[in-house]
């Protein structure tokens, strides 16, 4: 029977390429976003949906779940970035960041759970990023809101290990997605000239990694974090 | 919207919950169990497990969306999860905020 995989932010760059690199795969996908998706096809449901609700969360998990009858991973992509000098960092973009990156893959990893213990399987895949070991200048608030998401997934992975539901993070590289778009170009070269392979992350790169978070034979592998290009 | 008495219900649910968990159920199980403290029927992650049962029967047999583990239950005195009695009354709360 094919595993069903939620992935959050999937309507566009690396959530959409997930998306439609799973649904090959036969998984069924559950996507969310905040606004419609095109992508059509028979494994995906594509659910409106804003990370920061509460209750939009737990409706989005009890939808996808209902129309699957499971939900066996859990992919928390939804992000924002911001990147700016902390003293020109207004309150409401701090806010804005950590509800998106931290609120949202709390709620996600916390109503997915509940779905995954009873069966005492499951995985969470978070997103963190190369931005935290190497504490970039003028990503203050989006590095600190990765680093938040490092510290959630290591000590969910201790709550829930005993549901045999593992999770681990990823850090990528810059890759060129809508998010890398408002950064000036000498600040990406300056951090793929700090990276031990200098080069710009590939989706592929992310997607090889989150197969092995999510392979069943990688039961063992919990509390982990992968940091793409040798960080 | 009005008071539900859902004990006889939760206390099945409970009694369930215990065999698919390899817990032997007491023989008086009823709505005045200890679910926490020392003298409880749980250990802390079962109780957790438990609480997600009972917002799932919630949801599924009586189409109610409710947070259990909410700031408010959390922070009180006396804890709404000590047995089925005090659970049943803590629904209603909710229910009828």
């Amino acid at each position: 029977m094919s595993k069903t995989i939620l992935i959050t932010g999937s309507r566009k760059g690396i959530g959409r390429y997930l998306t439609e690199y799973y649904l090959q795969k036969s998984f069924n996908v559950i996507g969310c976003s905040r606004s419609s998706s095109d992508i059509i096809h028979e494994k995906y449901l594509h659910i409106l949906c804003d990370v920061t609700d509460e209750k939009q969360v737990v409706k989005t998990v009890r939808e996808g779940n209902k129309k699957f009858g499971d939900i066996d991973i859990l992919i928390n992509n939804a992000g924002k970035a911001s990147l700016n000098h902390s003293l020109l960092t207004p309150a409401s973009t701090v806010k804005d960041i950590f509800e998106t990156n931290l609120l949202g893959s709390f709620l996600f990893s916390r109503e997915c759970s509940k779905i995954m213990m009873k069966k005492k399987w499951g995985r969470i895949v978070n997103f963190s990023t190369i931005a935290v070991p190497l504490s970039l200048e003028g990503e203050l608030i989006y590095a600190s809101s990765k680093s938040a998401i490092e510290k959630m997934s290591q000590i969910f992975s201790k709550e829930l290990s005993k549901y045999n539901i593992t999770v681990n993070t990823i850090g990528p590289t810059p890759i060129l997605t809508d998010l890398i778009k408002v950064v000036p170009k000498d600040k990406v070269d300056d951090i793929l000239n700090k990276q031990t392979l200098k080069r710009f992350g590939e989706f592929s790169d992310i997607s090889n990694v989150i197969d092995f978070f999510i392979h069943s034979n990688s039961s063992f592998i919990t509390g982990q974090k992968i940091y793409l290009g040798g960080l | 919207m009005n008071n539900i008495n859902i004990q006889e219900e939760l206390v099945a649910l409970l009694k369930q919950f215990l065999i698919d968990n390899g817990i032997e159920p007491l023989l008086n199980l009823n709505e005045e169990t200890r679910l926490i403290g020392s003298n409880s029927i749980f250990d802390s992650m079962e109780l957790v497990q438990f609480i997600v049962e009972v917002e799932t029967f919630l949801h599924e047999k009586l189409n109610l969306e409710i947070q259990l583990a909410s700031e408010k239950a959390m922070s009180r005195r006396s804890s709404p999860f000590i047995s089925i009695k005090s659970l049943n009354l803590y629904i209603n709360e909710i229910i009828n905020e």
